[in-house]
């Protein structure tokens, strides 16, 4: 049987002989491996970029204290980002699923169209949502556009579901029932986690405390862009920010803070800050230097 | 064998067929469901044709295959080379070219040198009102071999799709990625080039997900190889061959597939190998309304629910795959696949549970934050609107007390369901959600049932609210949204309806035509407005008020052409009076059914001959006719049947009798009026008389005008 280990172990092997950088997950709380900057600025600019990484993910509105078999307010993203998209980028995906152990002859395998958007980055992409046995087990999206700037080249973005994909491993049918290794479940590695955060994002989040700390993120991200952001902007810490109003957003959300009116309000005001980052990253391009796109791990 | 070989090879070939199939990426079923489905003639099949004729290349058929990974293009009757065609190019005017004798002019000559051209080769053809020489050169005849290349990468090239990408950089744009292209022409393969791509001459399969390049070598080998794979190409029969399986497989179980098109529409363009399954799911879901457990089924994994003779969701699902499966690959994806609905279906359960917490009351104030439509106020204002609105339309409509007060309240919680989890899980059970939650408030059924059924009919074909609480409140609703797009300046244009008003007008209009619900357009035109008069302002109202009976009066049109009714009979009653439809519609019932009967024909033509001696008076005709100013025999005649008749006239009209009332206005004038004309000289010489005959004729005519339907109006069929 693939453990849960085992299956991120041989994804990223997979994708290693393929010639990607495996990164390390980002550190911070983001909604998505879309967030992470090798994804957000790797998209972004001329260069090619072939990445991997795991992304632990947070959306604390989907807890369900543990009791749902499928949603959980944190979860594990495998991300995958090519640019240029691969001519042949489905079969490296079906192939990838093979490699772990998939028998995929077992299964009834579709791609359902899906027109991906996060109205916070401002990014959209079509492609699909992968279907396995009717459950969607992976984000397929070739990108159009990121912070409103369209893309070119096209980069394609593959983005599994850690924990579906490993039920279908194990024949399980609760995440929580998952082998993580040999001795240990995902239950008992998770399970008490999941449920302390529930009850802090459903019922004990302070709601000014998180308003306040929106506007201080907001204040700082804003500070470090400067009015005008230039190639001189630290466009890194500043797009940190961004993620930190992003991830509050989220939360004050999960609270039922944020009245319908208010949401699209806030979500635009995240949306600006990234915009500005990979105006600001952008901009590089343009004076020959582009430190945020080394970091991204080309 | 030899001699079977030459009767063959001495076959003329002179017409053959040509095949383009684009192999890309999953397709968005969605798309090409709204492309094939919609009833119309599919765009891409005019085209494709299109591009054949710029090519002067005659094909007698084209049709246009999806499945969702191929587009085929499938001509038929090819013509072996392009259609001569003549070019002409103007040259000079008639005068430049010729002289007086009609001699070549030296101008002409040295252009047609220039040109390469003969003076024979020249006509004179007149262009924007003055003639010219044009030189006619015909164009080379290529052999159709030549030209397909063109024409299938311009056929590539020149789909048009509401939804595109890139995904390399030839530029080119698509719903997905192109990965194939191939081009046939008889046995021929057409070789060409379109998004980065070169054709070849093979087709892909794809078997447990395998891609797989199979050579082909002719139209033919096409088509056989793709039914042996197992491929159905041709989406009628793979929608049939769909059908088929999920009827094959509820019978057994005593069950009926819940009818549901869209999915079944969606899910023949998600398959292309069309295999199905059944399979059931735990019963502690059967808690969760039928609306919930089917549409979570249907949304979240393309699943089609069941129900019983009595209408009752069953514990059971079917699932259509895309591909050959054996019966143990099918009892693993069934089990995996009922795994997944168990948890989708804990999710809706939680929604539901969590929803439950406040009840519909309760919510309603947080739709303060819930735009209704911009500078039109937040979705609690039009709550309230609909709520006072109710209160007065809904007696007037004949509602009983019990009913009015399910009205009420139903107008003021119809939108609280929005702010629920349900709602926003899934936008499609607004409404339904409302009468789950409103029944289990302990809202009376009335009010819970209008709730559920405010938003209909959605759609032409969708069934109008069942209840008259409902219908009401529907009507409300539509009205409510009408009054303020046209308060706020939104009416439709030709082209453009983005609030769907012309939808929601026949919505209305039939609630009114087919459920006989009594509504005045005027009050309920009146009644919007004000209620809206915060947000528009007076002389805006006012501006609004004929458009908008002008814009209802012209849907009644369209519902009752709709239902068969001759167009000039419907204006006919429509000129006598539009303040009800359901009134109006039952008199063009009545009128209808008469319309070819002798006392209506006679009725018309008293009615027609009337009008046409009014039509050149000008005056004011007095309401008294004065039995003084009679001059002639026939004259008193016709004024004392006038007189004695009338009443009894109106009070069959009032009756409601229209059939005894047209026979009585028949019997009563047609004869003696045809008299009438034929003595009598209406323009008498002294005004007075001429007024007083004018204005007896006058009360003839509007007797049947007024009450029942302006008769001049009928053209003789």
């Amino acid at each position: 049987m693939v453990t849960f280990q085992e299956l991120i172990a041989k994804l990223s092997d997979y994708w290693a002989k393929k010639g990607c950088a495996v990164l390390q997950p980002y550190d911070m709380e983001v909604g998505a491996g879309t967030f992470h900057p090798a994804t957000f600025f790797g998209a972004l600019g001329p260069e090619p970029t072939q990445v991997a990484y795991v992304q632990p993910t947070r959306r604390p509105t989907d807890g369900r204290y543990g009791d749902n078999p499928l949603r959980t307010q944190h979860y594990y993203q495998y991300q995958v980002l090519l640019k240029p998209s691969p001519d042949e980028a489905q079969d490296l995906y079906l192939d990838s699923l093979r490699a772990v152990g998939l028998k995929l002859e077992e299964h009834d395998i579709r791609f359902v169209q899906d027109d991906w958007e996060s109205p916070t980055l401002g990014a959209s992409g079509l492609g699909w949502e992968v279907w396995l046995d009717s459950l969607e087990v992976t984000q397929f999206t070739y990108f159009q556009q990121v912070a409103g700037f369209p893309l070119k080249p096209i980069s394609c973005e593959i983005t599994y579901g850690l924990e579906r994909i490993c039920m279908f491993l194990q024949g399980k049918h609760d995440l929580f029932d998952l082998r993580w290794d040999s001795r240990r479940s995902y239950g008992d590695l998770r399970k008490a986690c999941e449920i302390e955060y529930c009850r802090y994002n459903f019922e004990t989040s302070d709601i000014p405390t998180l308003h306040q700390l929106f506007e201080i993120y907001e204040r700082e991200a804003k500070r470090l862009l400067g009015p005008e952001p230039d190639a001189k902007s630290l466009v890194l810490p500043a797009y940190e920010c961004t993620l930190k109003t992003s991830h509050i957003f989220n939360m004050l959300d999960a609270r039922g803070a944020v009245s319908v009116n208010e949401r699209p309000t806030y979500i635009a005001r995240v949306r600006a800050l990234a915009k500005r980052c990979a105006q600001a990253h952008m901009k590089r391009y343009e004076t020959a230097e582009a430190p945020a796109a080394q970091e991204a791990g080309r | 064998m030899s001699a079977l070989k030459a009767k063959v090879k001495a076959r003329p070939v002179d017409a053959a067929e040509a095949l383009l199939e684009i192999g890309s990426e999953e397709l968005p079923a969605t798309n090409l469901a709204d492309l094939f489905e919609n009833g119309a003639a599919n765009p891409l099949e005019a085209a494709a044709r299109k591009v054949y004729e710029a090519h002067r290349i005659g094909i007698d058929a084209i049709r246009v295959y999806a499945t969702p990974r191929r587009l085929v293009f499938h001509a038929t009757g090819v013509q072996p080379r392009q259609a001569a065609h003549d070019v002409l190019t103007r040259l000079l005017t008639r005068q430049e070219s010729y002289d007086a004798d009609g001699r070549p002019t030296e101008k002409l000559l040295t252009i047609l040198k220039h040109r390469n051209g003969r003076a024979e080769d020249t006509l004179v053809q007149e262009s924007n009102g003055k003639e010219y020489v044009f030189l006619k050169k015909a164009e080379p005849v290529k052999p159709t071999a030549q030209v397909l290349p063109e024409v299938f990468a311009e056929i590539v090239k020149g789909l048009n799709f509401p939804k595109n990408m890139y995904w390399n950089d030839s530029g080119f744009h698509f719903p997905r990625p192109i990965r194939s292209l191939l081009g046939l022409y008889g046995s021929r393969p057409v070789s060409f080039e379109a998004a980065g791509l070169r054709s070849r001459a093979e087709t892909v399969f794809f078997s447990k997900s395998r891609r797989q390049r199979v050579p082909v070598k002719d139209t033919a080998a096409y088509f056989k190889l793709l039914t042996q794979r197992g491929v159905v190409l041709d989406q009628v029969e793979r929608k049939k061959r769909v059908k088929q399986l999920l009827e094959s497989l509820s019978r057994p179980l005593g069950a009926r597939v819940y009818d549901d098109p869209f999915l079944l529409n969606e899910v023949t363009y998600l398959v292309e190998t069309p295999e199905g399954l059944a399979a059931p799911f735990g019963r502690e879901f059967l808690d969760l309304p039928l609306e919930v457990l089917t549409v979570s089924m249907a949304r979240k994994q393309r699943l089609f629910g069941l129900v019983d003779r009595s209408g009752r969701v069953m514990p059971s699902f079917l699932a259509v795959l895309d591909g050959k499966a054996t019966e143990s690959q099918k009892k693993i994806i069934s089990r995996n696949m009922e795994g997944i609905l168990r948890a989708k279906l804990q999710d809706s359960l939680f929604f539901y549970r969590e929803d439950q917490k406040l009840t519909l009351e309760k919510k309603r104030p947080e739709l303060a934050g819930l735009v209704f439509l911009k500078n039109a106020g937040s979705m609690l204002e039009k709550s309230e609107r609909l709520e006072r609105l109710a209160g007065r339309v809904g007696p007037a409509a004949g509602l009983d007390a019990q009913e009015v007060r399910d009205l009420q309240r139903a107008a003021r919680l119809c939108k609280s369901d929005l702010l629920t989890q349900m709602v926003g899980e899934f936008p499609e059970l607004q409404g339904i959600t409302g009468r789950y939650y409103a029944a289990a408030n302990g809202e009376s059924q009335g009010t819970a049932l209008a709730i559920g059924e405010q938003y209909l009919p959605r759609t032409v074909n969708d069934p109008l609210p069942s209840t008259r609480v409902g219908c009401v409140l529907s009507a409300l609703d539509k009205a409510d949204l009408i009054a303020a797009c046209f308060g706020l300046g939104l009416e439709p244009t030709s082209s453009l309806d983005p609030y769907g008003l012309r939808r929601s007008a026949v919505g209305v209009m039939k609630i009114a035509v087919e459920k006989g619900v009594e509504l005045s357009v005027p009050e309920l035109v009146d009644g919007c407005l004000e209620e809206l008069s915060k947000y528009v302002p007076e002389d805006k109202r006012k501006a609004a008020r004929g458009k908008l009976i002008g814009f209802y009066k012209d849907r009644f049109k369209a519902v009752l052409a709709d239902r068969g009714h001759r167009e000039d009979v419907i204006d006919a009653a429509l000129a006598a009076r539009f303040d009800s439809p359901a009134e109006t519609a039952r008199r063009v019932e009545v009128l209808s059914k008469l319309a070819s009967g002798p006392d209506f024909i006679q009725a018309s033509k008293v009615v027609e001959r009337t009008s046409n001696i009014l039509k050149g008076n000008k005056a004011e005709l007095p309401r008294q006719i004065r039995a003084d100013l009679i001059r002639e025999d026939l004259e008193r005649e016709v004024y004392e049947l006038y007189s004695r008749h009338a009443e009894d006239i109106r009070r069959v009209v009032d009756g409601g009798d229209l059939a005894g009332a047209t026979s009585l206005y028949a019997r009563t004038f047609f004869a003696i009026l045809e008299q009438f004309f034929e003595k009598v000289f209406v323009n008498h010489e002294d005004p007075a008389v001429r007024t007083n005959r004018l204005a007896l004729l006058k009360g003839i005519r509007d007797l049947y005008t007024e009450k029942i339907a302006d008769l001049s109006k009928i053209r003789p069929s």
